[in-house]
Parts: structure tokens; sequence; C-alpha cells
């Protein structure tokens, strides 16, 4: 289908030699330090240093996010400021896990459909949406307030490498169904969709028939896939909404079990790394275990969240967060890109979802010490996709440039 | 496509300018494997002098201007086989070398090397060469198509016969059907941008249609003006030209379109029988401006929308 919107690119995809195993669950290792987003303080949380906790033990309970419960029983060793695999740094509860420690036992809430009771079990599930570490029931509130009326479970995973959420997809059917109802009664979206970025690559990868298969849309096999998803889904009048598929499927259990969500599915995979896996790690995981599980090369560079817009992770201890979607394990000596001057082609603006013209900005930059913000066009329209700079044939970052205009054009 | 740099993102495409330049080379090269099964070796010593002579000068004006040599991204040896296509079969090698010189020493080393030229450096030295040796420019063992079309006479050819490239006429740009498959390659490849021949053609056929140079009915006159002197391969491989062409979609269709018709209007009025060096010259100081009409017309439109919403 010839499409009438412009940007995208389209890159290969290498999701095959991960999708072909199950998800592979990885043992609690010895030490895990668990996120505790939004709990700075210690009235917020809810375990010191020296406490035994127990699994699925309270750890925090901060008011503006979500709670957080121990993924597995053990010893408190202190609250640490811990880097964050994708942005900035994250406190933690560092626990040393013990198998003996025994768990809390779960019972399932129970409940109906009720708006509000939705929201506030994904808050005290410690629900987090993957696809932009936003908590759920945060985004459900945004979505009733915006009267969305079309949700749809996002299983882009458009990066290369990238196929956590189609395979939590792949073995969650019933489960992602079944919430994506609850989490459109929760914001009064009356269509239920599942968004991937390409209907064929869904059927193939996640091995989708039947009545899932009427619910596919897709993003035209792009990278970014959603802002043409979306924008096809408001030119037909509706007001579009998506959910991370991880969140859904921690959602059901839940529901069906009461039991919050401890544990995340990571994929593993790059050309550093031997075996490419999906692992379902526990929250807080390090980096490291990981790396280790799927033999990762010593010099590797782990590059977390995504191959396009994450960042490298230097620190092993890194702990695992739910918006980890992937380490994209990179062999040290991979080729570097040779860096020309810009030739005018013209491909940055091209693949670019929201029209900006990156290579108009970054010229109207490097001429100009005081750029008149007038003439950045567009610039506060980016969605930091970094598509420019992956397509750009001179080896430049436009993407920075773009971000750069647009804190000038703030500032006016 | 895994390509490490120091900063997101960490995946880039493998296409490079460097790619790019050796997909340009690639079907310059192709060009000249019907000509020299038509008049010899000769063919491939016009091309080899061209890229040499190309080469030496931009280390020449590298040493001079105390700047870094670097010949990677190979645009020196583009501009020198775009020369050399542009040559016709029996030239002598000097007048290569002479345009590949001027190229590389006038119109792109003092402008800084790829990415800052303003005109197509390939463009300035066929210039350069027809202005000061137009009779080594154009001399055939018999009269070209072109030619004849300028002197208002009917070429012997027949269209069809044009397709190999079996008419007198420079070297690389006789044969439109190899222009043709070398044009999808790149195209195909995404080392040139279609918009800007596919509009430049367009425009040049209309023109032709609605005025014929000579006594026949449209479609034969454009088949004529479509397949004599250098029009394709000008369309394929000097208006194509990132560094030079407009960046914009529209300017770029509008770039085409104006090359396409200044081309014809020198065909008619020109003194020279083969004038796209001086179209797509005279293009490429237009190109800033177009681009800068289109950014500024396509931010007054939405500034007008935003208002109205």
């Amino acid at each position: 289908m010839i499409s009438i919107f412009s940007g995208g690119v389209r890159l290969e995809q290498k999701k095959s030699r991960t999708m072909k195993n199950r998800i592979e669950t990885l043992p609690a290792p010895k030490i895990i330090a668990v996120p505790l987003p939004g709990a700075q303080t210690s009235a917020q949380r809810c375990v010191r240093e020296g406490d035994v906790v127990l699994r699925y033990s309270q750890l925090s309970m901060p008011i503006r996010n979500v709670a957080v419960c121990a993924p597995a029983g053990g010893k408190v060793l202190g609250i640490r400021a811990m880097p964050h695999p994708v942005s900035g740094t994250v406190d933690c509860a560092v626990i040393e896990t013990d198998e003996a420690a025994g768990e809390i036992r779960l019972e399932s809430p129970g409940m109906g459909a009720e708006p509000d009771e939705i929201i506030r079990l994904s808050a005290a599930a410690g629900i987090i949406d993957e696809y932009d570490g936003i908590p759920l029931f945060k985004k459900l509130k945004r979505f009733r307030r915006l009267k969305i009326d079309w949700l749809a479970a996002n299983v882009l995973d458009d990066e290369p490498y990238v196929c956590s959420g189609l395979a939590v997809l792949k073995e969650n059917r019933a489960a992602v169904r079944a919430e994506l109802e609850l989490a459109a009664a929760a914001c009064g979206a009356s269509e239920r969709k599942i968004a991937v970025a390409s209907e064929m690559r869904a059927r193939h990868y996640a091995r989708i028939s039947g009545a899932e298969s009427d619910m596919l849309v897709s993003g035209g096999g792009i990278y970014p896939a959603w802002p043409r998803l979306l924008r096809e889904q408001q030119l037909h009048g509706r007001r579009p909404g998506l959910v991370g598929v991880q969140a859904l499927a921690a959602l059901y259990e839940a529901v069906e079990q009461g039991r919050p969500q401890v544990s995340t599915v990571v994929t593993v995979s790059g050309e550093g790394a031997k075996e490419w896996k999906n692992l379902r790690v526990l929250l807080g995981t390090p980096v490291g275990e990981l790396l280790a599980a799927c033999g990762a090369e010593k010099d590797a560079v782990a590059v977390a969240g995504s191959p396009i817009t994450g960042g490298v992770v230097t620190d092993p201890e890194t702990p695992v967060t739910a918006d980890t979607r992937c380490l994209v394990v990179l062999p040290a000596d991979a080729p570097e890109k040779k860096v020309f001057p810009c030739i005018g082609c013209g491909r940055c603006a091209r693949v670019c979802p929201m029209r900006i013209l990156p290579w108009y900005l970054q010229r109207q930059l490097q001429e100009n010490r005081y750029p008149d913000p007038q003439k950045l066009y567009r610039a506060e329209k980016c969605c930091r996709c970094n598509a420019c700079s992956v397509v750009c044939p001179s080896g430049l970052s436009p993407a920075e440039a773009v971000a750069r205009a647009a804190e000038i054009k703030e500032r006016g | 496509m895994m390509i490490r740099t120091k900063t997101a993102p960490f995946l880039r495409t493998e296409e490079s300018v460097g790619s790019m330049m050796r997909d340009m080379l690639l079907a310059l090269a192709a060009l000249l494997i019907l000509p020299t099964v038509h008049y010899g070796v000769s063919v491939l010593k016009l091309a080899a002098v061209s890229v040499a002579a190309c080469v030496l000068a931009e280390i020449a004006g590298c040493l001079v201007a105390k700047r870094e040599i670097n010949i990677s991204e190979l645009s020196p040896m583009v501009t020198g086989m775009v020369i050399a296509a542009m040559m016709p079969p029996g030239a002598p090698y000097w007048l290569p070398a002479a345009a590949g010189a001027f190229a590389v020493l006038a119109a792109r080393i003092p402008f800084g090397s790829t990415g800052h030229t303003p005109f197509n450096p390939a463009a300035a030295g066929l210039a350069f060469a027809t202005v000061f040796w137009p009779g080594e420019m154009f001399r055939y063992a018999q009269q070209s198509p072109a030619a004849a079309l300028k002197a208002g006479l009917k070429p012997e050819a027949v269209p069809s016969e044009m397709l190999w490239g079996l008419t007198a006429g420079p070297v690389g740009t006789t044969a439109a059907l190899v222009i043709a498959a070398c044009g999808l390659f790149l195209f195909v490849r995404r080392a040139a941008n279609w918009q800007i021949p596919f509009w430049f053609l367009v425009s040049a056929a209309v023109f032709a249609a609605l005025f014929p140079r000579i006594l026949v009915p449209p479609l034969t006159s454009v088949k004529y003006e479509m397949l004599s002197g250098s029009l394709l391969f000008c369309a394929v491989f000097m208006m194509t030209d990132p560094v030079t062409a407009p960046r914009t979609v529209s300017g770029g269709a509008l770039y085409g379109l104006l090359g396409g018709i200044l081309l014809m209007l020198m065909r008619r009025f020109g003194v020279y029988e083969q004038s796209a060096g001086f179209t797509v010259l005279l293009m490429n100081a237009a190109a800033p401006l177009i681009d800068g009409a289109v950014c500024s017309l396509q931010a007054e439109r939405r500034r007008g929308r935003e208002k109205e919403e």
C-alpha cells in the first residue's frame, strides 16, 4: 500500500535468531538492586538497611509513582543510587537474595472491571510501561482524561534486534487480549487493537492467528512505527493510545494471581553475544548477569533500552529496570562509520516522521552563532527517534542538531 | 548495518558517502563498455587520463591549501569519470586532463572539499573545455544527431538506432539504454534520487513536443531530443549530484523542471550542440535559492495553518 505518510526507515530486523527459542527464565542472582522509582526519601520506602524481606514484600510506596515489591527474598544491604540503564540514576534497594527466605502468599484481588479499581491495582502492583518507563496507572489515568477511544497493545519492536514484546505476545496471547479489554475499560476506549510494526513480521515471529490476527494494526514495517500508526488513527477521527504489551501481561498476573510486577523480559542479542535470547529476569538483576548468560564477549559494548535511542551500559552492576527492553551487545571491533561533511542528500528529511528538515537546522546552527529561532522550523516537534542519524550517509548526527535547535527555540 | 559509534544511534545503515560514490563509479564504468567495443581501448585510456588528472589535481590542491588529503570518498574520481564520459571518442588526451584539472582546482578545492562545492566540478570542467576548445569537444567521425538537430536537419539515424550508442556523440552518452539501466541501478541503490531526473526529463520532453526543432510530428521530436546529445546522461549523472542540487523534495522537482526547460532553450538558441555543462552550472546557482524559497514557503504555510487552528 502506498501511504501518504512520509518518514521512517526500513531496517534489517535480525530477530529470527532470538525468536526461535522460548523466553528463558534467569534464576535469581546473589545480589539484586531493585529500582525504587519515585522513592527518594526514606518516608516513601518501607525497608531499611539490615531488614530481612520475603519475596513480594513491599519495598517502597511513593505517592506519585508505583509501589515496588521485592522480586526475591533476602537481606537488604542498603539503599543506593545506581546508574539507570537508559538514562540517569535511580535509587535501588540492594538485596542479598536467599532462596530459603520464603514468600508472601498471594491472592487474586477478585475484582470487576471498575476503572478506578484497575488503575489502583496497576499502581499497587508496580506495573511500568516498558516502552517509555511511565507507570501504567499514570498512563491509564491520562488516557481517561484525554478520552482515548482507540487503545492498542504496543508490540511494535520496530528497532532491529529487539523482540521482547513479540516474545511476550507469542507466549501470552490470551492474557494480553484479556488485559487489553480491562485496560480499555479503565480508560474508556471502545476499540482494542494490537499494534505491530509489520503484520507479516508479527504473524511470522509471534505466530499470531485467529482472533488476535484480526486485531493487528501495523505501522508499515518502518522505524519509528508509532508516529505513522497514531497519525493514521487520528486521520480516521480516533483518539489513539498505546500500552506496552509487557505491562498488560503484568496486569494479567496482578489480576489473576495478585502478583506484582517483579520481572521483565529483556532481549539480549547482537553480534557480540554468542547466544541470542529473550530472558525473563527479576527487576534489579545486574546487567552483567544477563551478558554472562548469553556469552557476551569481554570487551563488548552493551547498549540498553534500544539500539537506536538507548545508551551504553558501562557498569555491569547496572540493574535491569522495567523499561530495559533489550541489551544489544556490539563487538569491540565493529567498524566505525566514517564521517564526511554533509553532502545534502536530504535523507534525514525524508525519514523524519515529524517532517523536520534536520539538514537545514544543522546548517543554521553551523552558520550562525546565534541562529534566529524563527528560522528553526519545527525543531520543537522532534520525537527523538534518531532515524535521521541512522540513515545519514555522512555518519553525522543530525538528531543532535535538532535537539540543540529545539533547545534554542524553547529559550527563544 | 552494525556500525559502532560513540553516541546513539548505535546502529547505522551501511550506506555512506563512500558507498554512494562507489555505486556512481560503477555505473559510470558500465557506460564505457559499449564505447570500448566500438572505438577500442583509447576510450579507456581517455577515462584513465581524466581520472588521473582529477586525482592528481586534488592531491596537489590539498597540498597547496595545506589540507588533509582524503580521496577515500572517491568524488574526484567520479568527477573524472563524468568528464571522460562527455569527451568525444577521439579526443586528444590533454583535453580531459585540462578539463579535469580545472574542475578540481577551480570548482572544488577553493570551496572546500566534498559537501561544500556550490557548482558541480565536472560541469565546470566541461564548460571550461567547451568554451576554450569547442572544435576538439565536438569533433566526431560523422555528424552527430545533436549537431544535425542544431543545424535544423533530421538526423540520419532513426531513434531506435540511437538506443545502442551506434551514433556519433560523447563516449558515455550515446547508449541510451545503458544509461537508463545505470540510472535504475543508482535509484534502486539510492545513490541518486529519482525525482530530479524524472522532472527534468518530463519538462524537456514536453518542451520538445510543444516546440520541435525540425519538421516532424511531436512524438518523433521528443524521441530525437531525448536520445540525442547528453540529455539523458546529464539527467542521471549530473543533475542528481546531491551536493549541488536542492535538498527539499519539492525544490528538487522545481530544479528538474526548470533545468529541462533551460537545456531545451540552450539547444534551440545556444551556440554549442552540447550545453549540458552550462545548464547544470546555471541550475546549481539557482539551487540554494530554490531551497530557501521552498523552506520559507512551507514555514509560512504551516504558520498560517497553526493560526487557523
